[in-house]
Formats: C-alpha cells, sequence, structure tokens
C-alpha cells in the first residue's frame, strides 16, 4: 500500500522550511564568554591560518573556518544567511560593505563590547567606516591605502620623475605615450568603481554622510566632478588604458610590459608579486599625486569583522575578532602565507606586518614606509552608503561609456546620483536634500 | 460492480500519478506560490536604517514598480532584438545543415552530426567562459586573428548582441540539427522517389517537399529556442565581466537576479519573474495557437 504520510510530512516540511525562511533570526542568548564554538566566514587569503593559531592559544574556543569567495556573491550569501537566520558567528565585512549590512538589520551592536577598544586602537578616519549613528558596528582588520606603482626600470632609463600632482600626472601620461606609442602610465578600469571612488575620496569628496537621521548623497558633488572631469580628459586624450577591472586583460599588458604605471591599494603589491614574479626588481611604489601638491590619500578596499545577528556564540566570536585584528600574534598569523601586503588598521600592529612582507620585489624600497604616508594622509570625513550594491551596479554598468566615448564620466557621475538616491528612497531610508 | 471498477481504476491512476503529483506540488507549486505571497511585501526602513528593516504588505505595489520600471521593459527590448536575430539565424542554418546531411552529398556524415553535437554537451555557463576567453583580446588567439586591436573593447562589448547569439548557435545548432535529421529521416521515401520522378532537381526537392514535410519539427524547434531567448542570462552573465555594453540587468533575468541579490529587493525580483513567467505562457500559447491554425488544412 502507497503510504502517504511520510511524503506529505516532506513536503510540510518543505513548505514549513520555505516560510520560516522569511522570518528573520531573532537574536539569541549568547553563551559563557569565551567559550565553545565559533564559525568564522571569510574569503581573506590567510584566514585559514589565522583561525588555526587562534585556536592554538585559546583553549576554550573552537573557531570553525568556512572560507568563502569573494566579491559581491559573498554578501548575497550572508544576506541569505541572515534571512534565514544561519548566520556564523563571526563574518568578514568590508568597509564599502558595512553601512549596508548594518542598514539590513544585520550586523550586531558592538558599541559595548568593543567601542572603546576600537576607539583607543584605530585612527579616526578608519573608526568612521565602521561607526553609524554613533555606533561601533565593526572591528576594523585593515586600511588599503592608495599607491602609485610604477615600473622603476622604465622610469630611471628615460628619466621620467614620479608625479607629485595631478598636474605632473598628466604630463607623465603623454610623456610615456610619446616615448612609446604602445606603453601607458596609467589605467581606467570599466567595471571597478573602486579606483574612481577612491580618487574622490582623495580629492575631498563625501559621497556618504549622515545629517542627523538623513542620509546625504553626495557622489555628484564638487571635489567628485572634478576627478570625472580629469579623468574623462585623461580618457578622451588616449593617455591611459582602459580594463573592465585589474584582471586578465590587465596582467596581459602588465606581462608585456605595455603598462608602466596604475593606480591601487596596498593590497596590490601582494598581488604584484604573486602574479608577475618575473618582474621583480622593476618595481616601486610612490603615494598618490594629489591636487595641491600637499600629501592626501584614500582606501581602496580594506575590511573590518562583524557579529552577524542572531549569531550563537556571539561572546566567544568577539573574542576572538579582537585577537585577529588587534593583536599582535594575531597579526602575525595572517602572514603566514608570506604574499599578503595588508597594511593593518591599528598603526601599533604595522611593525609586526611590516616583518611578514619582504620586499626584494621593491628592489628592496620600504614600501610600508609609503605605506604609513599614504594611510595618515587618508582624507577624514569619508563613509560609504547603505545601498552600495546599487551604487556599485549603478557605476559598474555605465562606466564602459566614458571609455568609448558615448557618455560623460560628470554626467554618470550624476546618473549614478539620482540611482542612488532612488534606492535609498525606495526603501524607506531618509534623504537629505 | 461497474461503478466499483471505475473506483478501483481510479484509484490506482492516482497511485501512479501521485509521484508526479507530488513532485509537482514540491518543486513547482510551492515555490511558485511561496513566490507570489513574497512578491506581494516590501522591506522598509526609516531615518538612516539602522533599526534593520520590517516587511510591509505592499500589494500588487511590486508587480507596478516591475512593470513600470524603464530597466525592466528594456530587458524586453534586448530579448525581442535577441530572438529576432536569433531565430531565423539559428533555425535557418540547422535547417541547411539537415538538409544537406540529408541530401546524400554529405560525407561522413554521422561524424559531422557528432562533431556539430558536441557543443550541446557542454554546460552553457562553461560555454560562456570559453567564449569570454576567445572575446577577450590580448588574451583571444581569434580576435587578434581577426584584427580586432589590443586595448579595444572587445567584440563583447562593441557587439554584445551578436557575441550572445554566436555562443546560443554553437551550442544550439547541432542539437536542432539531430532533429530536423531525424524528422528528414522519417519522410518516406516514396514521396521523395515521386517528386523526383516528376522531375524535380536536389534543391527543389530540398525546399518544396522536405522542408514543409517537417514543419512541425521545424515550428517547435523554433518554439523552444523562442521560450530559451526569454530565459537568457547565463552568457550575458558572464560576458558582463568584460563587456562595458551587457549591464546588471540587460535581459528580464539578470534583473530579478540583481534586485534578489544585489538590491535585496525580494519582493520586487518575486514580482518581475512573475511576471516573465507569465509573459512566457502567453507567448508560448500564442505561438503554439498561431500554429495549430497554420497547420489545419
Amino acid at each position: 500500500m502507497f503510504r502517504w504520510k511520510p511524503l506529505a510530512a516532506l513536503a510540510a516540511v518543505t513548505a514549513l522550511s520555505l516560510v520560516s525562511a522569511c522570518s528573520s533570526g531573532g537574536q539569541e542568548v549568547g553563551a559563557e564568554p569565551g567559550e565553545g564554538q565559533v564559525t568564522f566566514w571569510s574569503f581573506l587569503r590567510g584566514s585559514d591560518a589565522v583561525a588555526a593559531a587562534f585556536n592554538e592559544s585559546h583553549p576554550g574556543i573552537k573557531v570553525n573556518f568556512v572560507n568563502q569567495a569573494g566579491g559581491p556573491d559573498y554578501y548575497t550569501k550572508l544576506s541569505n544567511a541572515m534571512k534565514s537566520g544561519q548566520v556564523p558567528d563571526a563574518a568578514v565585512a568590508e568597509y564599502t560593505r558595512l553601512p549596508e549590512i548594518v542598514s539590513l538589520g544585520g550586523a550586531t551592536d558592538l558599541t559595548g563590547e568593543v567601542g572603546p577598544v576600537v576607539q583607543k586602537t584605530f585612527p579616526g578616519a578608519i573608526q568612521e567606516l565602521v561607526t553609524l549613528g554613533g555606533k561601533t558596528w565593526g572591528v576594523p582588520r585593515d586600511a588599503s591605502a592608495m599607491l602609485y606603482f610604477y615600473r622603476k626600470d622604465f622610469f630611471d632609463e628615460h628619466e621620467l620623475s614620479v608625479p607629485e600632482t595631478w598636474a605632473d600626472y598628466k604630463t607623465l601620461a603623454a610623456k610615456v605615450k610619446s616615448i612609446d606609442s604602445g606603453k601607458r602610465a596609467g589605467a581606467y578600469l570599466t567595471g571597478n568603481y573602486n579606483l574612481l571612488s577612491a580618487l574622490s575620496w582623495q580629492a575631498g569628496g563625501k559621497w556618504f554622510g549622515a545629517e542627523g537621521d538623513s542620509w546625504a548623497v553626495g557622489i555628484n558633488d564638487e571635489p567628485s566632478l572634478k576627478v570625472a572631469g580629469y579623468w574623462q580628459d585623461l580618457l578622451k586624450n588616449d593617455l591611459v588604458t582602459s580594463f573592465p577591472d585589474y584582471t586578465d586583460q590587465f596582467w596581459q599588458d602588465i606581462q608585456n610590459n605595455d603598462l608602466v604605471g596604475y593606480f591601487c591599494a596596498s593590497w596590490c603589491a601582494g598581488n604584484l608579486k604573486a602574479t608577475v614574479p618575473d618582474q621583480s626588481g622593476d618595481w616601486a611604489v610612490a603615494e598618490l599625486p594629489s591636487w595641491d601638491g600637499e600629501s592626501a590619500s584614500a582606501m581602496w578596499g580594506g575590511s573590518s569583522f562583524i557579529v552577524p545577528k542572531g549569531a550563537k556564540n556571539s561572546a566567544a566570536a568577539l573574542e576572538f575578532i579582537k585577537w585577529i585584528t588587534t593583536d599582535p600574534q594575531g597579526i602575525a598569523a595572517w602572514f603566514g602565507t608570506g604574499v599578503s601586503s595588508m597594511y593593518p588598521a591599528a598603526p601599533t600592529l604595522v611593525p609586526e606586518a611590516k616583518k611578514g612582507f619582504t620586499t626584494e620585489y621593491f628592489g628592496g624600497q620600504d614600501i610600508y614606509a609609503v605605506l604609513t604616508d599614504s594611510y595618515d594622509s587618508a582624507v577624514p570625513g569619508w563613509r560609504w552608503g547603505p545601498a552600495m550594491a546599487t551604487t556599485e551596479s549603478a557605476f559598474n554598468d555605465r562606466l564602459g561609456k566614458a571609455a568609448d566615448g558615448s557618455a560623460q564620466l560628470t554626467d554618470i557621475f550624476s546618473q549614478v546620483q539620482d540611482a542612488t538616491v532612488k534606492a535609498l528612497k525606495d526603501r524607506g531610508l531618509t534623504v537629505a536634500q | 460492480m461497474v461503478t466499483s471498477m471505475t473506483r478501483r481504476q481510479g484509484r490506482s491512476a492516482g497511485l501512479f500519478l501521485s509521484p508526479f503529483l507530488i513532485l509537482f506540488l514540491i518543486v513547482t507549486i510551492v515555490p511558485l506560490g511561496y513566490a507570489a505571497w513574497l512578491s506581494l511585501f516590501t522591506e522598509r526602513s526609516s531615518g538612516l536604517g539602522l533599526g534593520g528593516a520590517r516587511r510591509e504588505f505592499a500589494g500588487l505595489g511590486n508587480y507596478v514598480k516591475a512593470a513600470t520600471d524603464s530597466t525592466f521593459q528594456d530587458g524586453f527590448i534586448t530579448i525581442g532584438a535577441y530572438v529576432a536575430v536569433y531565430v531565423p539565424v539559428m533555425i535557418g542554418c540547422a535547417l541547411a545543415v539537415a538538409l544537406l546531411l540529408d541530401s546524400g552529398l554529405a560525407v561522413a556524415r554521422r561524424f559531422t552530426q557528432t562533431t556539430l553535437f558536441i557543443p550541446h554537451a557542454v554546460p552553457g555557463l562553461i560555454a560562456a567562459l570559453i567564449w569570454l576567453y576567445l572575446y577577450t583580446p590580448g588574451l583571444s588567439p581569434v580576435t587578434d586573428w581577426l584584427g580586432q586591436g589590443q586595448g579595444s573593447a572587445g567584440v563583447a562589448s562593441t557587439h554584445p548582441l551578436l557575441s550572445v547569439v554566436n555562443i546560443g548557435m554553437w551550442q544550439w545548432m547541432g542539437y536542432n540539427v539531430v532533429i530536423f535529421y531525424a524528422a528528414l529521416q522519417a519522410i518516406p521515401r516514396e514521396v521523395i522517389e515521386a517528386a523526383t520522378m516528376d522531375g524535380a532537381d536536389r534543391m527543389q526537392v530540398a525546399l518544396r517537399i522536405k522542408a514543409p514535410l517537417i514543419r512541425p519539427a521545424v515550428t517547435m524547434a523554433a518554439l523552444f529556442t523562442i521560450i530559451g531567448g526569454i530565459q537568457l542570462f547565463n552568457e550575458p552573465k558572464i560576458l558582463a565581466q568584460a563587456s562595458t555594453s551587457i549591464t546588471s540587468a540587460w535581459t528580464p533575468n539578470l534583473y530579478t537576479q540583481d534586485a534578489a541579490f544585489s538590491r535585496n529587493d525580494y519582493g520586487l525580483a518575486a514580482a518581475a519573474s512573475l511576471l516573465i513567467a507569465g509573459i512566457a505562457a502567453l507567448l508560448s500559447f500564442a505561438v503554439m495557437r498561431l500554429t495549430d491554425r497554420r497547420s489545419q488544412p
């Protein structure tokens, strides 16, 4: 005889699990402080080594590291986990995405537990990136200050000097092109807005800010439009080359010695070392050119750690997070792989990081000293927005049009401003006019 | 006596149908119902949004929002253009190849058929990745050879529609050739012999006799190709990595994916997917009716 019951039960369970998937997971009571199992999600290189080192030194806590793929898919996974209530106890969150996670109700307010530590350990520019509405939502790990990477051998050979201002840079770019029409001193990215956001940040633009209880959005503010106009001009005069991102096509140009300089953050040093090992000794780094010749910088990327709302063991998770972000031993563990050029957000830990990164690749140049200068000159007051996924795709969908000449970069900035404001209002957030 | 027979028959029919019905319920009806339910809600925050979002009943608001969103509408224009190019090219080429294979002119028929079919065994996602490489200037042996200059945007940027059509052709032509060839093989040889006796040359036999006789197969293939077109997702999703023309909401399916997973608007995504499903159903129904009427004598 056919049995209905088990199947009916299965159907009911499936239906129920689908239904319960949309009710938000409630906050659960934490275990005893500093004990038990911690599930840890991260896509950062060296996360496994860090988790292992922590487990060794903290017998009461067992961190279970679950490797994640980076990029937008990670945040999709995290927000789905939030919806289903099956969140990890500790998770990485890049500064860019932290406000969005917070505004989706996905992060635990850590002000009480780590607020004082964060205040004491990190400089203001970094604190602002993990603070929203006066509350601390994450603990910073690294700060990715921007640099100019350039081929020292090529610069030396043609007696080129490193640009100090953006005017210098334009002259340099033209010179490089005149030396060899196949070479360029920089790249424009058609599929990654981070380059332009960092340069807008450096110029003093403020894309997001909180004014009382409303968001202020300034993607097309005056400093940002200055940056947009400048890059439009570089593109128009064919002084920079274009790539979707710093991936395949870009590396091909690096390999062919066609690209002799580019703007990127600290983590690019590790990438360069790992991807084109045969160009060891050819590269050097410099601070970003600035508008007025005074040191000014910004960041591209950088990560913090959060305790997702609904985490089962937040006390132990916090202990783990504090260790890997502020303890010298924890920082040392990040460098187990030897290729990381991570720059710790906590200045006191920089000597530790420096020990972990060998600089023969950069001809022995003390790149951490340059990084420190860049980090210290990061323009304060920058914040990310609560709908960065929308802002990001609005940018990335359009940036290519500036490269092929079918749109002006300044118009694109204004279109992204409109799209972002609309997305915020659609979600019920208040936007200051 | 008679009633008990039918009741028993009914019971055994139910027994045989139940696995299907249960699976149908779990994998189709429940998710559909869940999507319909989700589409009625929206998540709202307030102020800076620090308190998280709360779920609110939106009624048909999400449907209105999707239907009036120009990005979503543009997706259908993309699909329209894609189908307008893809279907005639695909069906025409597949039919031509099948007729050639059937004509007796072709040598190594079986080998050709298999070779044409092999790309179909490659999953769509992998195919898109392979083509992404082949389209990328500087990396691709093909584009360099074709004279697409280095540093240029690449085929996927300059001709997004054609580069997607090309992937579809590569992957699906062999499949359709096999279907058409099988249908051609089923044509009674006497019909062809009779036509030849009447003085029809090979070309006339192919176009006037064989092609009309396999019209049902051709129509079915065209119909499936059109419905497949509405679901266009894999190829543009992958090519978008390197294309400046393929945006995050280039097709309606990409729009729903973007709405759900990057904008976190599950209500809008559910409403948009139900709209797509509705349009696909209407279209299938219309094409079905149209071809039915036409195939009536």
